[in-house]
């Protein structure tokens, strides 16, 4: 009984784990990347942003939307610049916290960590999982 | 050492390293991911070789008398070869810390060799989590230290 109860819960947990994992990795986007590139328009995969859609209008590309509040203004028309706010105008943008010496360097401002591989784990596992569920229903249909 | 111990060490080496390269940023960093990026083919070609058996039984059968197992296990693996070939390929397309430039890699293609690098890596990731499945009899077996290695046996 104990040995059942605890299947269950190692199955729930794989199940919820998977779920949460499949959303955070954005797993079912970046898995059909490949057949776009594969099967699709490749000058359309070179306009896509880095977290795999296009850039929306008015950030990078397309039509150009004003931030809220300055409706019906153009481009470059949303008052005073960087380095103008306060009492004495702000010392302005001081550079990467890092200093010079970090700008540009691959990977800057990322953390090394072991439980970045917990997402992949858990779909490792229901996919293990799911093949074992299925190889022992044909086993089962087929006695 | 028996072979079917140091297939089964080479199988939980292989599985932990590739979990690890999932992410550039989950183990010891980029400069990690690229140097084991390359030495797990190696590593994947030893596995290969190791179950050279199976291979070369399935491919004479597999036109023939095979048991639908048997031709499912090998069309996966063949798709996970074609993944891991794919990885690499694209892997050295954006390597950072390695310069693959004489080997015509520029940077004009980067958009969409990343692009292709982490799709198939997930692609690949899929194709992994099935195969274990379909030998998950096999793991138990070697957890347990009982039963023939009957991975040559699928077909």
């Amino acid at each position: 009984m104990l040995k059942k109860i605890i299947y269950f819960v190692v199955v729930i947990a794989i199940v919820v784990g998977a779920v949460i994992s499949y959303k955070q990795l954005d797993f079912g986007n970046k898995t059909a990347i490949f057949f776009k590139i594969a099967f699709g328009d490749q000058a359309q995969m070179m306009q896509m942003g880095p977290k795999g859609g296009p850039f929306p209008g008015g950030s990078t590309q397309g039509e150009f939307k004003p931030p809220q509040g300055f409706e019906g203004r153009k481009r470059g028309e949303f008052g005073p610049g960087r380095g103008e706010f306060g009492k004495n105008g702000g010392p302005g943008f001081q550079g990467p916290p890092g200093g010079k010496g970090m700008r540009g360097k691959p990977g800057m401002g990322k953390t090394i960590s072991f439980a970045k591989v917990i997402p992949y784990f858990f779909i490792l596992a229901f996919f293990i999982l799911a093949t074992r569920v299925i190889d022992l229903t044909v086993r089962r249909v087929k006695k | 050492m028996k072979k079917v111990t140091f297939k089964f060490i080479l199988n939980i080496f292989l599985f932990i390293t590739f979990l690890f390269l999932m992410d550039e940023w989950s183990f010891l960093g980029i400069t990690f991911h690229e140097i084991a990026g390359l030495v797990i083919c190696l590593f994947y070609i030893l596995h290969k070789a190791l179950n050279w058996k199976f291979i070369k039984e399935t491919t004479l059968r597999m036109f023939g008398k095979c048991t639908a197992r048997g031709r499912i296990n090998y069309i996966l693996d063949l798709l996970i070869l074609i993944g891991f070939t794919l990885i690499i390929i694209s892997g050295m397309g954006i390597a950072k810390t390695m310069d693959f430039s004489w080997l015509g890699f520029t940077k004009e293609n980067f958009i969409i060799w990343r692009f292709m690098h982490t799709s198939i890596s997930m692609i690949t990731l899929m194709f992994v989590g099935i195969h274990v499945g379909l030998h998950w009899n096999w793991v138990v077996a070697r957890f347990k230290k009982s039963g023939a290695d009957q991975e040559g046996a699928s077909c």
